[in-house]
């Protein structure tokens, strides 16, 4: 136990966020079953109002702050990063204990907030409400997300120097694995969009003590002024949620279509792009809150502007299915649903982006449906395809292959079951954040509330196969899918220091023609 | 971008005291330090940036505001505090080429150089603080109701203890990263002298500086006639 709470060891430190996180995600998945419930009849009568406000503010700074940022950079990038460049740890290991520790103090303050009697001002903190009218617990609450955003300003600043100056002998930037550069581009993110929210929530926090006139228009403040620093680190925060996950999903892909990616050199500066663009376009939420129209419409034009990188991914993971020899495991049918979803999820973004569209359809259901498409449909099939790929690599042993396929066609079918019929109801009008609503909606939403629960059987299956599979799996070799990359060249688990001889790089990345034969061999393999 | 060839990562345990773990000699771990502090000052500027676009914000919407009360702000005082910082940011020059020629003696001076007038600093702020929080300039006792409803004295100075208090806590964090430069140094031989963390803490020290620079103008000198 001690030796696990002051270990460097950056293995062993993304298997601790690992656990925090399990219980984040349970948490605010909790949360979230609570919503379905109440939403599956017209009227509020399983919580009140008011709670009903507290319950989805919770959730989403739960769901958004205390998993899915943190989620894939401090559990598999801290694990896969210093393996894939061939170096024993990060740049700064002890750097990266600290940013645990930091994030679970985070954790543990906004866990108070909640035992306190919670917050109600919805996951964004907006302002008035935030700084004068609410009566919750806010300055509790946005002090633990300030620690959380401290955790990954160390995280990024790690794996930036780590990227930059503990490469292996040969790994050149253009023989990067593509998870690297997703995550080199995150960390960008991470550490220069991070400071703004920083910042602005201490301002919150110093506004409702002091009432010093920052957001408060009473004193020549500008409520405004809150909902553009907000977004100018949360609509950014939208890709350090994402981009990792599309690393995981251009290291899946090719590995089970046995084929190079289409256009490595496009997809690797598609996550530099994506990263700068995402900077440029923080006012399209903001449509409807009185900034200025010319504004306006240059970010709805930069935010257009984004789909352009988004395309380069998917035509990429496209072509390299394309003449590749597609091996469906259950990475690789995760890896499938993040395609679909997260197409599905971008589109119904461009609506969103369109000035007109969104008058009608902002703070709708669909809006709802639409991040939840990218961050749960999206996110997080592209986490459990990552925990699924690497789980023989980190725990030495081989999961269920059959449990793992249902668990995966499970989620799929609940997910698109919860919230495709939430973008039927955003397009006919119904607000989102209310816990009754007109009896006309019934159907869908009690549609949406069954989708919910074969979602959380979705859940739940890998977190007893995975565990079973530390008992009872086969031992799973080096190398189970024979996939090319540095981290498959040592044992499962990997030594402490990673590498039993130093690694040196000569060949060029995803050399799927002549990577090793895969020991895997399927379903009966269990 | 530059392309350099990648330094190989050191697999053994360190054999020097100067090198940590996973750097294969100092000037590879050199390096390292100095990109991570470049990359934690850029999220300062960002940090600081929030405080700055709410400058202008209260500027742009309220010049009445720094023409009625900037004046009672003392630019002499302000004036010193700029050369304490100033000379503190030479004498931490001096430091870094010290330790970097392992000059041990002249490290630890000018090391304590840099930290008493960083001490000095804060001890004007804090003077100067007292002072205006006696008169009632501050965002405590909120003078607005006699002027009417509206942006007002606690309007501004609310904005100059917001901004001139983020400033002075990263003083007061420079200053214990000092004290702990001096300590190490007062206890290792010059043989074993370690650059990197004094070039860090100097990189720091000196971006400290540069806010302040910019903060002394924004604050003290505005409002008044050209």
């Amino acid at each position: 136990m001690r030796s696990w709470l002051t270990t460097t060891d950056h293995k062993r430190i993304a298997l601790l966020y690992l656990g925090t996180m399990t219980l984040f995600f349970t948490l605010g998945g909790l949360l979230a079953t609570v919503i379905r419930v109440e939403l599956a009849t017209a009227a509020s009568d399983l919580v009140t109002a008011e709670t009903y406000n507290r319950l989805f503010t919770l959730h989403g700074v739960i769901m958004v702050f205390f998993f899915l940022i943190p989620s894939i950079p401090t559990f598999l990038g801290n694990y896969l990063l210093p393996l894939m460049l061939g170096a024993p740890d990060l740049a700064f290991p002890r750097l990266n204990l600290a940013s645990w520790y930091v994030f679970v103090a985070g954790g543990l303050l906004t866990l108070t907030a909640m035992v306190a009697g919670g917050l109600d001002t919805g996951w964004t903190f907006y302002t008035p409400y935030s700084t004068t009218f609410s009566d919750s617990h806010v300055v509790l609450a946005v002090l633990g997300v300030f620690l959380a955003g401290l955790s990954s300003v160390f995280t990024g600043i790690n794996f930036i120097v780590t990227i930059h100056r503990l490469r292996a002998p040969g790994l050149t930037w253009l023989r990067l694995p593509l998870f690297v550069w997703s995550h080199y581009a995150t960390s960008l993110i991470l550490v220069l969009a991070t400071p703004v929210l920083a910042m602005t929530l201490l301002l919150v926090a110093i506004e409702r003590g002091l009432s010093i006139g920052i957001f408060d228009p009473e004193a020549g403040g500008s409520p405004l002024l809150f909902q553009h620093f907000f977004w100018f680190y949360s609509h950014p925060a939208v890709y350090i949620m994402i981009l990792p996950g599309m690393g995981v999903v251009s290291e899946l892909i090719p590995c089970f279509s046995r084929n190079r990616p289409f256009g490595y050199e496009f997809v690797a500066a598609s996550s530099l792009a994506i990263a700068v663009f995402g900077f440029l376009v923080w006012g399209h939420h903001m449509f409807v809150a009185g900034q200025s129209y010319f504004a306006s419409v240059v970010f709805s034009f930069l935010s257009f502007s984004v789909a352009v990188p988004s395309g380069v991914k998917v035509f990429s993971w496209l072509g390299t299915m394309h003449r590749g020899s597609v091996w469906l495991t259950t990475p690789m049918i995760y890896a499938l649903g993040f395609v679909a979803l997260f197409t599905i999820g971008g589109g119904t973004g461009l609506a969103l982006a369109m000035l007109a569209v969104d008058v009608h359809l902002h703070d709708t259901y669909f809006v709802v449906a639409h991040f939840h498409t990218i961050m749960v449909g999206g996110m997080l099939m592209a986490y459990l395809g990552g925990l699924h790929f690497w789980w023989p690599k980190i725990s030495g042993r081989l999961y269920s292959e059959r449990w793992g396929r249902i668990a995966a066609y499970t989620l799929f079918i609940g997910f698109l079951l919860t919230f495709l019929p939430q973008f039927v109801l955003g397009t006919q009008g119904l607000p989102r954040r209310t816990a009754s609503y007109p009896p006309e909606y019934q159907f869908l939403q009690a549609l949406s509330s069954a989708g919910a629960t074969i979602l959380a059987v979705g859940y739940v299956l890998p977190g007893i196969y995975l565990l079973a599979s530390l008992v009872r799996g086969r031992p799973a070799g080096d190398n189970p899918w024979g996939a090319t990359g540095l981290e498959w060249r040592t044992s499962s688990p990997p030594p402490p220091h990673n590498f039993n001889k130093a690694p040196v790089v000569t060949e060029d990345p995803y050399d799927y023609p002549r990577a090793p034969q895969p020991t895997f061999i399927g379903a009966g393999d269990v | 971008m530059s392309e350099r060839a990648p330094r190989p990562a050191r697999i053994a345990p360190a054999m020097s005291e100067a090198v940590r773990e996973p750097f294969a000699d100092p000037a590879h771990q050199r390096d390292a330090v100095a990109l991570g502090m470049w990359a934690f000052l850029g999220q300062e500027v960002l940090f600081f940036g929030v405080l700055f676009v709410f400058y202008t914000h209260l500027r742009v919407r309220h010049p009445e505001l720094f023409a009625a009360f900037a004046p009672r702000l003392d630019w002499r005082l302000a004036t010193a505090m700029t050369v304490a910082l100033l000379l503190s940011s030479f004498t931490m020059a001096l430091a870094v080429r010290f330790a970097f020629v392992r000059m041990r003696g002249k490290l630890l001076s000018s090391l304590l150089a840099t930290t008493a007038l960083g001490a000095a600093f804060l001890a004007m702020k804090g003077w100067e603080y007292a002072h205006h929080v006696a008169r009632g300039e501050s965002p405590i006792v909120d003078l607005a109701d006699e002027l009417g409803p509206g942006p007002g004295l606690s309007t501004f100075f609310g904005l100059y203890f917001v901004l001139t208090g983020f400033h002075a806590l990263h003083v007061l964090g420079g200053l214990v990263a000092l004290g702990w430069l001096v300590i190490v140094a007062w206890r290792t031989t010059a043989e074993d002298l370690r650059g990197s963390p004094v070039m860090a803490v100097g990189l720091y020290w000196h971006f400290v500086d540069i806010v302040w620079l910019f903060l002394f103008p924004a604050l003290y000198l505005a409002g008044r006639p050209a």
